[in-house]
């Protein structure tokens, strides 16, 4: 009969009770310590089919550790587990096809290292730093990059956890040669992984490794702690298709570009790479790579821009809801800004991008839609000077999506600039109203509320909502884009409902989360990030709803709820 | 009389009878009376038994803070007058005075605290079939009370934790490389063995004092009563005789159809081995109780010749119901309470409180989903673990928009006639919720609740308004 408060009472038990004697505080702190996790969402296209939670239990010998795969349903229900023994794991991505789950991690063999150091300090630290040359509190373990060996490791397993088999390639990843962790160290693809599952067949990953070519990667290196190492070697980007069994159906070598991203998709036979080409850092220089899943001869590839060959900004790369068919939108660019992140804030109130587009995929036809407004043809819509009459602002776009009508939505947040009319009157009252001017600006720059614009399926642009969200201080007019990229760039994400066929747009802002219900054009709820005690994310989960994660800082309490909205 | 003028009321019990305020005055009696004994040389173990003995009182204390208990009108007269006959047939064994609490919760659930303190529940009194199946409940508590088993537990824990052998083996794990978790596991492991052997020892030692203490006082004992245990976990995985959907019909309700128009994706749609991945299921070796059949088997011998089975009283049963629903409703657990209502619903023919009940929840339903609370009030359940009404169920519960929900708020108000103004009263403070939560509407719905505290201080409905006070 009292089963359950027996059960509860020894559960209780057995946590409390380490942690009021010394010898059991200790051994279980240290244990707790070496275990670490990690959660991924199972995505299949663009629907969250469940979670994964890879949790590193111990140290199984000097090379390897034991790790336990619990696989969650949508609404966080265990339905299977996998224990299994390797080296250091760093879960990349995983997939799902036809009960087959696709698991793929970055795996790492290594010496660890012995003793701690402190990293080294280097110039652009102190630089970074205004002078503060920035100290590492923790002592760092240094890795000997030359014995690091790595591989592109995948799983697969039925969704009960069990195995199917496994695959293995070797790749390069960059290393950051200290770290804090005796156990693991961090390393990256060049271009991360993504893999996309092939209906019926299996499931194709698009990878680069080798060491990095974007240039900012140097010019903003100081923005890393310690120093990057990369391993020697030119730079590759694959294409591997596995099927449902883990055999290896295809392993190509991406024609040689220096890129910064690659993303990837399937229709039918073909399977489309999308790539983020370097050029001279420009947001443009994206290209479409096509590839047959049983031809390998059969290859095409088609730089992305307009028919007067303007590059265009991708922002979306997704299977369209109402085809299912690979469908990219975006913004067309203004060759005068080809990099606007490094602009001053107070340009973002001029055109820098000309237009919008979206292009939708199909084996045998290519549909492209542009609109412009840099030649005043959208006058009522979007000004010559991008200027959104019925917005009172500008709008700078960051996030796109499509609805279950073929409708195309662009969002992005308000840019309002102002004239900064103190520092002009203290320059008309000074005897140095120039050097006034230069040192203080004449105008400033805020980021405030959500703009919505609509491409529909016909090819009609409208203004389709603004709504509210944090807005930003002003910003002086010569901030570069870069420093307030928090306040430009706003995270942003879209929620379906397959049912109703109603869409969402989650932004998750400084202060507050906001949820957009896109056929009412109003927002559906606000929720703050912090209230009292507790602090709430949110993240994608399964059609038509959103997970919250609220910590509760006085508990030390995460609660996990899946809302539909 | 009592019994109906209650439920006329659609108060299964007031607020002046939960236990933070019936119990309150106890409390500060209770906390300097339950002083821990020195039973250990050691000191070590001593403090550690001193720090087990305060964690339980104040784990008792906690829950009549939290109003876990009621001392109602019908069931706790009903059960004391059971434990004092069980009393007054043993006075060589059973000295002191035994306190019984009544524990709101649904699981069917017993339990002895120790220092003669017993608790039975409301969802125990829901599950039991007669008297003499509630009075083995009370006289195996009171034999778990009698053996002294919570305190023999404690001593026992504190024994182990602060053996040299049990310290030797955490030392073992901190001076080992590899393998950490997996040998602290085995340690913890053996721990619960160890623990679980001798719990399921002592509920054979209690079943065996306990048919002594029930034939003592002639009441009936049959071994049968311990096969019923085997479902107690089951509730949610019967169906219900009529679609849920009807359930909500009945209430004058026009339910939308609950079944998706697109399959649903995600995992939990797909097969899989739902044996090897229920998390839930316990190994044999870690059981705390005997099997049912093993405990029939074993006690079959004194089953009583004849056979008496006095039917529990309906005014019984419907309280322990309401005291069920009730908590369920108070603490959010909103999917198990409308499949409950529903299944009393089928068993009684739609009793008196249930059309004032089932609109509370779906406010209830409302408030969660306008605080972004759903998935946590309606518990989400693998559709393998539940019924297929149950599933039903809670697929409607849980792709109802907030539009649709404010629909059966209002049409199940529009349905519910009530001649009592406490109903009418906490209605009208419902009816606020189907407003768009706004600061305004928060400051509205404050004031309302403090006003229906006023007006009704000993209601059980201020539980719920409480919190838009506080």
């Amino acid at each position: 009969m009292n089963k359950r408060l027996v059960q509860a009472t020894a559960a209780v038990a057995l946590l409390c009770l380490p942690w009021r004697m010394t010898a059991q505080s200790r051994v279980f702190k240290e244990v707790s310590d070496e275990m670490s996790s990690q959660v991924r969402a199972i995505m299949q296209d663009e629907s969250l089919m469940g979670y994964v939670v890879l949790t590193r239990l111990e140290k199984a010998n000097a090379d390897s550790f034991n790790y336990r795969l619990s696989i969650m349903d949508e609404n966080l229900n265990d339905i299977g587990n996998y224990n299994f023994q390797e080296t250091d794991l760093e879960l990349q991505q995983v997939a799902f096809e036809q009960n087959v789950l696709c698991l793929a991690y970055l795996k790492n063999t290594f010496t660890r290292p012995k003793g701690k150091s402190k990293p080294p300090k280097t110039i652009a630290n102190s630089a970074l730093w205004l002078g503060k040359p920035q100290v590492a509190k923790e002592d760092y373990y240094k890795y000997d990059t030359k014995n690091i060996h790595s591989f592109l490791y995948s799983q697969f397993l039925d969704i009960n956890g069990k195995l199917i088999s496994t695959a293995e390639l070797p790749v390069k990843p960059i290393y950051d040669e200290y770290s804090i962790y005796s156990n693991g160290f961090n390393g990256s693809l060049k271009n991360g992984l993504r893999i996309t599952a092939i209906p019926e067949r299996g499931f194709a990953y698009v990878y680069g490794d080798g060491p990095s070519e974007y240039p900012e990667a140097k010019q903003f290196g100081s923005f890393y702690l310690h120093k990057v190492k990369e391993k020697d070697g030119t730079s590759n980007e694959r294409l591997l298709v596995y099927d449902l069994k883990g055999q290896q159906l295809r392993n190509t070598i991406l024609p040689r570009e220096k890129s910064a991203g690659l993303s990837v998709l399937n229709q039918e036979d073909h399977i489309y790479v999308l790539r983020k080409k370097i050029i001279d850092a420009s947001d443009g220089g994206f290209e479409l790579l096509t590839y047959h899943l049983s031809d390998t001869l059969f290859t095409r590839t088609e730089r992305l821009s307009t028919p007067s060959g303007t590059d265009l900004k991708i922002l979306s790369f997704k299977k369209s809801l109402d085809k299912d068919q690979p469908h990219l939108s975006g913004m067309v660019m203004n060759k005068k800004y080809t990099n606007v992140f490094t602009l001053p804030v107070k340009r973002l109130a001029r055109p820098v991008y000309t237009g919008i587009f979206d292009i939708r995929l199909n084996q045998d036809s290519t549909n492209k839609q542009f609109s412009y407004w840099v030649d005043g043809s959208k006058k009522g819509v979007v000004s010559k000077k991008s200027y959104i009459n019925s917005a009172k602002s500008h709008g700078y776009f960051n996030y796109a999506f499509d609805d279950f009508s073929g409708n195309t939505y662009y969002v992005g947040t308000g840019v309002h600039k102002r004239v900064k009319w103190v520092s002009i009157g203290i320059s008309v009252i000074t005897v140095l109203p120039l050097p006034i001017l230069a040192v203080l600006g004449t105008q400033k720059v805020k980021f405030g509320n959500t703009v919505i614009l609509q491409q529909t399926a016909g090819g009609q642009l409208k203004h389709y909502a603004t709504l509210a969200s944090n807005n930003s201080n002003f910003y002086p007019g010569r901030v570069p884009v870069y420093a307030a990229k928090d306040a430009v760039s706003k995270d942003f994400f879209s929620v379906h409902n397959e049912d109703s066929k109603n869409s969402y747009v989650v932004l998750d802002d400084k202060k507050d989360i906001f949820i957009y219900d896109i056929n009412t054009q109003k927002t559906l709820k606000t929720i703050p990030h912090k209230a009292g005690e507790k602090h709430t994310s949110v993240y994608k989960a399964k059609s038509g709803h959103i997970m919250l994660s609220e910590y509760n800082r006085k508990d030390k309490s995460t609660r996990l709820s899946i809302e539909s909205l | 009389m009592l019994f109906f003028f209650q439920f006329a009321n659609g108060q299964s019990y007031t607020a002046a009878q939960l236990s933070a305020v019936v119990y309150g005055p106890l409390q500060d009696s209770l906390s300097k009376a339950w002083k821990c004994p020195k039973i250990f040389q050691a000191k070590n173990t001593q403090k550690e038994f001193a720090q087990n003995w305060e964690n339980r009182k104040a784990h008792l204390l906690k829950a009549i803070k939290n109003n876990d208990f009621v001392r109602d009108t019908i069931i706790h007269p009903y059960i004391s007058a059971l434990l004092a006959e069980l009393t007054a047939a043993n006075p060589g064994m059973i000295t002191q005075p035994v306190h019984l609490f009544l524990d709101r919760t649904v699981v069917p659930n017993a339990y002895a605290l120790g220092d003669h303190f017993i608790a039975i529940n409301a969802g125990l009194i829901m599950q039991a079939r007669d008297r003499e199946e509630l009075a083995l409940y009370l006289a195996h508590e009171l034999a778990h009370d009698l053996l002294a088993h919570a305190d023999q537990a404690m001593k026992k824990r504190a024994e182990l934790i602060t053996s040299e052998e049990y310290k030797a083996s955490l030392n073992d794990v901190l001076s080992s490389r590899y393998q950490r978790f997996s040998r602290l596991k085995k340690v913890m492991e053996s721990y619960s063995f160890d623990r679980s052997r001798h719990s399921r020892y002592n509920e054979q030692e209690a079943d065996s004092l306990a048919i002594i203490l029930i034939k003592n006082s002639s009441i009936s004992f049959d071994a049968a009563y311990f096969l019923r245990l085997d479902s107690v976990d089951g509730q949610y995985r019967r169906p219900l005789l009529q679609p849920a959907k009807d359930h909500f019909t009945a209430f004058g309700l026009t339910p939308e159809d609950p079944q998706p128009k697109t399959r649903p994706k995600g995992l939990s749609a797909h097969n899989f081995n739902f044996n090897s991945a229920d998390s839930s299921h316990t190994a044999d070796s870690l059981k705390t109780h005997p099997d049912c059949e093993e405990r029939y088997r074993h006690n079959l011998s004194a089953n009583s010749t004849p056979l008496v089975h006095t039917p529990i009283p309906a005014a019984v049963r419907q309280q322990a119901v309401h005291i069920a629903l009730y908590d369920m409703w108070m603490n959010q657990n909103l999917g198990h309470a409308f499949y409950r209502l529903f299944q009393d619903n089928e068993q009684q023919a739609q009793p008196k409180g249930h059309a004032f009940l089932v609109g509370n929840l779906m406010y209830s339903l409302l408030h969660a989903v306008q605080t972004m609370d759903r998935f946590n009030s309606l518990r989400i359940e693998k559709k393998e673990e539940v019924s297929s009404s149950y599933f039903e169920l809670q697929t409607m519960l849980e792709r109802a928009p907030e539009a649709t929900l404010v629909r059966y708020c209002q049409e199940l108000d529009q349905q519910f006639t009530s001649q009592q103004p406490e109903q009418a009263a906490f209605r009208s403070f419902c009816a606020r919720l189907a407003a768009p939560p706004t600061e305004e509407r928060a400051a509205k719905l404050k004031a309302a609740a403090l006003a229906f505290k006023n007006s009704y201080p000993n209601s059980c409905l201020t539980e719920y308004t409480n919190q838009f006070i506080r």
